[in-house]
């Protein structure tokens, strides 16, 4: 029997796939966007937990570019003379880099600051050679390799010639002793990075002599001074561009944010130094979190160019140019073929062959009780004239979602009237229903969603989630909630089969309950992955449990659909101000991209400018609020959420790391952060 | 060297059993646990204390530092009480590295006589650790025996905001090269943030440490954790990967630890979320791997800061005395626990 995979199985594609599996599992879809990765200059890669900034900045290094090369059906996916460079990289979460922070202390003098800068500048300059050698070596091998392909460099030249002259060099000199092979080069480096983890873990009370460099070099210098020499040698060509990678960048401002009474930010000034330096023999690129790279010495455009994956991949409100569904559907056709998946029956929209159409609004209306109960689903108002009564009795018979929207129009009729003076008991003489009128087409539309939670919220039942529509519409722009929903669902389907299925195309599109139970459970993963956030998740998990219990309520409650925006709040700058501690935890929600953040440009223009939250469309199916994004979001004060906070002790007066997150906040630029 | 007798059992029994009737010195701790004053206060009623140093450790601001505080207000007057003036506190902060944690030992070094107890029970991992590296290499210290006192219950919420997977002070990473380690987990109650691990090297093989029996409802929790690693954080378990262990066995698990890694040069990561007398044996298993020249580390989400109700009261046993297990780790000099 053939077993059936799950093609989602692992998520991550760069820290968990094999590199041969690369070349196969990378889309290509946001290639044409990211071009100036392989360009000259310096490139800041900023995207929120899942957007994909690994797996792009991975397409420069050299193990997946060997990769691509040795794939027969996946090409590399940018154009030779667009790949003339080679790169070495260091990631910040694995390299050991920051355990200098830790050697910090309070009372250390500016000297001996500088000392562990010195240490920590070295180590990561040593690792990014390191890295390049064996770049270098990777490129050079093989009869057809990249270097000649991608004309990199002059493959006259021996790899143990271009050693033999970074001996020459008096930057290079003293990292790499008496080498006189690229190996030795390699294992010397090594020796070097491995002697400063002893120091670190308390093994050696002092450095060795023989790491103390006769100067300390800047970040990036000795790659720069690698790069001359071999230039001048002809071993690399002088259109040669070579490529920096620092990945996870976040992890400087986490890891020395924790330092309490320490000098803060050592570490990242060194990076951003190195940026704002403009070293021409280098191209950075730097991969980071949003809420990291916020005012920086380093200028947008004059020092870098910001690659903003949320920007690009967030879908425009009204605009039907989406990127993020031609991506998603591109991610979910390679991990099928992956997977030995037949292709499925309709190639060119695989996602809806899987998972089928979303059902209409009607139709998710009637899907939530059997036809025998839809009146009692839509739950008329005893307070409405009879004749109104027996109007909606008759609709929700047959439509149950209209029925539903009629109790809202009426309502809305007497909240005007008693507005206006107008004694609410005032009959309504029903009229042909006035809200399936064509010129309320909008104030339809806009309530479609609201008036189903409501009925599903009315009848003890949740709104029933599935189809290519919703599963994008869920994945709030990022890939790897599109991956854990997809993930959750084939699960389920798994779990569902007797046996493996018998026809061609595995029986799709997929059952809608399967579904439906594997979005919930995705739904409520991704809840549980709040308070594995470090060094955030508890307070974090408290304040959008709280928002998210709100936002359910007052939907619910709306029995005029007076709100259906409002599974989103919006507060004014001006407000929110006077408190620090809710912007904080409301930009702790939305740089880890639990929380969407917009700016917002309120009906009201007295309250100035704004900026609104919504919470990610995955957490909707676990809060039970409406998913997409209309209308007004609701007005609240910035104190309201103060007391929130305060209540459930996501805050506490005492807060010292709140002072560090003031100062901050006070910086030039904030005001501007979307 | 697996199945070598190293006695342990309760703090009394094993006292009376060891031939030396000197005095000891205690390092402890002063904290919100009730159970941080028992074994001071144990050896103070026997006569047997020499010194009585606790580590006064200061989480960083959490909803917990009112509770906490009252709470350490209410045992330091208890152990005043106790022992009158003869307690000397040390204030550290939780997140202490070497810079911090070097001088403390320094200073306690300078006070200890040779026979030590090294009371675990409330101590943060990343002082315990380190401690226990210092007192088994010291030549100056003869006798060293840890203890770890049961308490009655845990509390439901254990901490706050728990920080992202880091090695120990002391117990780093010392290769630079590519990561795939063997992750052996012992199974807690709060897997934290174990997804970083992947993130920082993907574990060519876990293998989990479960305590077993475990006293209701810890096993259930156990069993979240260990349904969290299996199914949300993907790791392919088999039925022999998860190796049952006596919560109170640090030398079984010391064993168990050492049969594993049989064979093993690569690296190992060590993660310590169980039972303080598995993490114990986690300790001292990276310390004798460490002196058989293997690579090792140690690692934790460590949470900034600890709930009021951790743990609550302390167990008994049907006499009325307090139930502390009490580990032989070193005795005139010769390490108990060593490959």
């Amino acid at each position: 029997m053939h077993q059936v995979k799950n093609p989602f199985t692992t998520l991550y594609v760069t820290e968990r796939m094999e590199d041969d599996k690369f070349p196969s599992l990378f889309s290509p879809v946001l290639v044409p966007h990211i071009m100036p990765l392989f360009h000259a200059g310096n490139v800041v890669v900023n995207g929120t937990q899942g957007t994909g900034k690994s797996m792009l900045l991975a397409l420069l290094r050299t193990d997946i570019r060997r990769a691509f090369e040795a794939s027969r059906s996946d090409p590399y996916p940018v154009a030779d003379d667009n790949c003339q460079f080679v790169s070495a990289s260091i990631n910040l979460a694995t390299n050991q880099a920051l355990r200098f922070a830790n050697h910090w202390k309070a009372t250390d003098s500016s000297d001996a600051l500088s000392k562990l800068q010195d240490g920590f500048v070295d180590y990561a300059n040593t690792w990014l050679l390191r890295d390049l050698l064996g770049s270098v070596r990777d490129l050079h091998i093989g009869p057809s390799s990249l270097w000649d392909r991608c004309a990199i460099g002059d493959s006259g030249v021996s790899l143990e010639d271009a050693v033999q002259c970074l001996l020459k060099d008096e930057v290079i000199r003293p990292l790499l002793s008496n080498s006189r092979n690229l190996s030795e080069a390699s294992d010397c480096l090594t020796r070097r990075l491995d002697t400063y983890l002893r120091f670190l873990n308390g093994k050696l009370s002092s450095l060795p002599a023989d790491l103390t460099l006769p100067q300390p070099h800047p970040l990036g210098h000795p790659i720069a001074a690698t790069v001359h020499a071999w230039r001048s040698s002809g071993f690399l060509r002088g259109t040669t561009r070579v490529i920096v990678i620092i990945d996870q960048f976040e992890q400087l401002l986490d890891f020395e944010s924790q330092l309490q009474g320490r000098p803060f930010g050592l570490l990242r000034d060194i990076i951003d130094d190195a940026i704002h330096l403009r070293e021409p023999t280098i191209c950075y690129r730097i991969g980071t979190r949003p809420y990291a790279w916020r005012h920086r010495k380093s200028e947008r455009l004059r020092d870098y160019l910001d690659l903003d994956l949320d920007q690009f991949l967030t879908r425009k409100e009204h605009s039907k140019n989406a990127l993020f569904p031609a991506f998603a559907e591109d991610v979910f056709q390679r991990r099928l073929k992956l997977f030995d998946y037949p292709e499925p029956a309709r190639a060119e929209d695989p996602l809806r062959s899987a998972f089928g159409r979303s059902p209409s609004p009607g139709a998710r209306a009637k899907l939530l009780a059997s036809q025998k109960n839809w009146v009692r689903l839509v739950r008329i108002p005893k307070t409405f004239p009879t004749e109104v009564q027996e109007q909606l009795h008759l609709l929700a018979g047959h439509n149950p979602l209209s029925a539903k929207l009629g109790v809202a129009w009426y309502y809305q009729q007497l909240n005007e009237r008693h507005g206006s003076g107008l004694r609410p008991s005032v009959s309504l003489s029903p009229k042909e229903l006035p809200w399936e009128e064509p010129t309320k087409k909008w104030w339809k539309k806009e309530r479609r969603r609201l008036a189903i939670l409501q009925l599903a919220a009315g009848f003890g039942q949740r709104v029933p989630m599935f189809g290519k529509r919703d599963v994008i519409d869920l994945s709030g722009s990022n890939i790897l909630v599109f991956a854990s929903i997809c993930q959750h669902i084939w699960t389920c389907w798994i779990r569902s089969l007797d046996d493996a299925p018998a026809s061609p195309d595995y029986g799709f599109p997929m059952d809608s309950g399967v579904q439906d139970e594997g979005i919930r459970n995705a739904s409520r993963e991704w809840h549980k992955k709040i308070s594995e956030e470090p060094w955030v998740g508890d307070s974090l998990a408290q304040f959008i449990d709280i928002l998210g219990n709100y936002l359910h309520d007052a939907l619910v409650k709306d029995k005029a659909m007076s709100y259906p925006g409002g599974n989103g709040i919006s507060i004014s700058d001006r407000d929110i101000k006077a408190f620090n501690i809710v912007d904080k935890v409301l930009l702790d929600g939305a740089d880890r991209g639990y929380l969407l953040q917009r700016r917002h440009t309120p009906k009201n223009r007295s309250r100035g400018p704004s900026r609104k939250w919504y919470l990610h469309p995955v957490l909707s199916p676990h809060y039970e609020i409406t998913v997409t994004h209309t209308k007004e979001p609701r007005y609240l004060r910035a104190s309201t959420i103060y007391d929130w906070l305060i209540k459930a002790k996501a805050v506490f007066p005492q807060d010292a790391r709140q002072k560090r997150s003031d100062e901050q906040q006070q910086l030039p630029g904030f005001e501007s952060e979307q | 060297m697996i199945g070598r007798y190293r006695p342990h059992g309760p703090l009394r029994w094993l006292l009376d059993a060891l031939p030396t009737h000197s005095k000891w010195d205690v390092i402890g701790s002063l904290g919100a646990e009730a159970r941080c004053t028992t074994v001071p206060c144990e050896i103070r009623s026997l006569d047997k204390l020499e010194s009585c140093l606790l580590l006064k450790v200061r989480d960083q601001p959490s909803p917990f530092m009112d509770d906490v505080a009252k709470a350490v207000e209410v045992r330091r007057k208890k152990m005043a009480r106790a022992l009158g003036n003869s307690f000397r506190v040390i204030e550290a902060e939780l997140m202490s590295d070497l810079p911090e944690l070097d001088p403390i030992w320094d200073d306690l070094e300078s006070v200890l006589t040779g026979h030590v107890i090294l009371d675990i029970s409330c101590l943060p991992k990343r002082f315990f650790f380190y401690l226990l590296r210092r007192l088994q290499k010291s030549t100056k210290i003869s006798t060293l025996i840890v203890t770890v006192t049961i308490p009655e219950r845990y509390g439901s919420e254990l901490s706050w905001n728990a920080g992202p997977w880091d090695f120990l002070p002391s117990f780093g990473r010392e290769h630079s090269g590519q990561v795939q380690p063997l992750l052996i987990i012992a199974v807690g109650y709060q897997h934290l943030t174990l997804l970083n691990i992947v993130e920082e090297g993907e574990p060519r093989t876990v293998r989990l440490l479960f305590p077993f029996p475990s006293k209701p409802p810890g096993g259930i929790r156990n069993w979240e954790f260990v349904r969290n690693i299996e199914h949300e954080k993907k790791f392919k378990l088999r039925p022999t990967d998860v190796i049952r262990v006596n919560p109170q066995e640090t030398s079984i698990a010391f064993d168990l630890l050492t049969g594993q890694c049989v064979g093993e040069t690569n690296e190992v990561w060590l993660a310590p979320f169980g039972p303080k007398s598995i993490s114990l044996a986690m300790a001292l298993f990276a310390l004798a791997r460490e002196a058989s020249g293997l690579p090792v580390s140690v690692g934790y989400n460590q949470p900034p800061a600890y709930s009021a109700t951790y743990s609550i009261g302390v167990e008994r046993r049907t006499d009325g005395t307090p139930l502390v297990h009490a580990y032989l780790v070193k005795a005139s000099g010769i390490a108990f626990y060593t490959l």
